[in-house]
């Protein structure tokens, strides 16, 4: 691995990609969106018989968090979309390639770059929210230490997702891209839900055309829903009701088979 | 020999660009690639720095397959229409060639030296997508002149150019052909590879027509009524 190369491409990618329109229209909506659910839960709060007491509080935390959360995997899909195919699309993509850098090496910073962005935006995004709650919450802030341990699930998703929409990002317009894989990115979550710590004799019994198409979701393609669902549940303090080395190890063999469709793809692409 | 390809085939769909290809560029030569249009001289280049892939058949630059990346070490590529994106400036985009170039300390002097030798040291700030083609064409040169490399590939680099440019880009190489570098010139324009290069091999429908030194070849007739004897035959 030549991380020099990598690390240079990483942060062209960043000079790249802090520039999206899109990204800083998104920022300005969430904290609008953070600004309306905080006048929104006080005046909830100011109603006769319902105070801000801490549970309320925690409430609105979450809140907060659900937002961010759901705008991390949307801003995930715009930067996957833009990752790779805008280089394809200005010519650059045989310029870098013409430097001693592998494929995989191009790949990995790229999406490694979009993936870092989105990240800061989570972390921005968390601290903004949190700096509004503290204020209107004259100080009473529950930060629980899940918060931290949910950093790790947040940006293997935000990875994750940047990388599977890299891969349908090859294939189609990046309009159809962002709409595929949102579309599918909905699929999984859906696929996750429903079959998320169930035992395999119910997950092969009274098998359907849509239950087939779930399962195969399920199975071979990474669980962008559970992870999610894993960073909501430590943050919450949930107990988590999966095997989390069973989990990595499929995340693992699916990212695998992604990475490898994705060389495949650029292997065959003419520049 | 720098490049050594054996048989290259290579398909688009059911049309074969390159068909049993065999090339060999000593080092430290000036070589021209010749053939009209659509010959398979771009596919060739491609094959080179594993832009495209072979059907068939072996490339070797340094003896290491093109298909490492490490062939690609010491290669300056300037591709027929060099783009960068259109935000970076003049400067931004030689240093991101010099780092991906791994050049160190040396780097700002690298940028100067560069810009001076293409003749754009006015245009240090200017953003690409302010540049003309020809202004855009010096950058692509500029680029190339970072680092430290031994091979030089231009695709069709007086495409685009001016006389004045055209005068300064042959500056430009003949400084380079002094330092002992290998030049891979991509061209129909036969004028400025006659007076340019010192090898030469002419393409045509895939296959390798000739090859060998051009004086050589051309003998007392021109390079142009050469190649059109030998594309015409």
């Amino acid at each position: 691995m030549n991380l020099n190369k990598i690390y240079v491409i990483f942060e062209n990618t960043m000079a790249k990609e802090w520039r999206n329109k899109f990204l800083l229209f998104l920022f300005a909506l969430t904290v609008a969106l953070i600004l309306l659910v905080n006048v929104t839960m006080d005046w909830i709060g100011q109603v006769p018989g319902i105070s801000l007491d801490s549970t309320m509080a925690n409430k609105k935390l979450y809140i907060f968090y659900f937002i961010i959360n759901t705008w991390n995997i949307f801003l995930s899909i715009i930067m996957g979309v833009n990752c790779v195919k805008s280089d394809l699309n200005e010519g650059v993509f045989g310029q870098i390639l013409s430097f001693p850098v592998t494929r995989f090496e191009y790949l990995l910073s790229r999406i490694l770059g979009s993936t870092a962005i989105v990240f800061c935006y989570y972390l921005i995004s968390i601290l903004l929210a949190l700096s509004v709650f503290a204020f209107s919450s004259e100080g009473r802030v529950f930060i629980d230490p899940g918060f931290f341990a949910a950093l790790l699930p947040n940006l293997i998703l935000i990875f994750t997702s940047v990388s599977l929409t890299v891969l349908i990002s090859l294939f189609l317009t990046k309009i159809a891209a962002f709409i595929t894989t949102f579309i599918l990115v909905l699929l999984i979550s859906s696929s996750n839900a429903n079959f998320t710590g169930l035992g395999f004799d119910y997950l092969f019994s009274d098998l359907t055309f849509f239950k087939i198409i779930g399962l195969m979701l399920y199975f071979f393609l990474p669980r962008l829903g559970t992870i999610n669902s894993m960073a909501t549940d430590i943050i919450v303090g949930k107990t988590l009701n999966i095997s989390i080395w069973w989990e990595f190890l499929h995340l693992g063999l699916t990212i695998g088979v992604v990475y490898v469709c994705l060389l495949l793809a650029l292997r065959k692409r003419e520049t | 020999m720098i490049i050594e390809a054996k048989n290259i085939n290579k398909f688009y769909g059911a049309c074969e660009a390159l068909k049993n290809f065999s090339l060999s560029v000593p080092r430290g030569s000036s070589f021209a690639l010749l053939g009209p249009n659509g010959a398979g001289k771009t596919t060739f280049v491609k094959a080179l720095l594993d832009l495209t892939q072979i059907s068939g058949g072996e490339i070797k630059i340094n003896g290491i397959s093109s298909l490492d990346s490490k062939s690609r070490e010491g290669i300056g590529y300037l591709p027929e229409k060099f783009n960068f994106f259109d935000y970076y400036t003049v400067e931004g985009v030689l240093v991101f060639y010099g780092k991906m170039k791994g050049v160190g300390d040396l780097l700002s002097e690298q940028i100067k030296m560069a810009l001076e030798k293409t003749g754009i040291s006015d245009l240090r700030k200017r953003r690409v997508k302010t540049l003309s083609k020809g202004q855009m064409q010096r950058l692509g040169i500029a680029s190339i002149l970072m680092g430290d490399n031994d091979l030089l590939i231009l695709d069709e680099p007086f495409t685009g150019l001016d006389p004045i440019g055209i005068k300064e880009l042959k500056d430009v190489l003949r400084g380079l052909q002094n330092a002992g570098k290998t030049l891979f010139i991509n061209s129909h324009i036969l004028t400025e590879v006659e007076q340019m290069c010192d090898e030469m091999a002419i393409v045509n429908k895939g296959q390798l027509v000739v090859q060998g030194k051009i004086t050589e070849l051309v003998g007392e007739s021109s390079l142009e009524d050469y190649f059109y004897q030998k594309i015409k035959s």
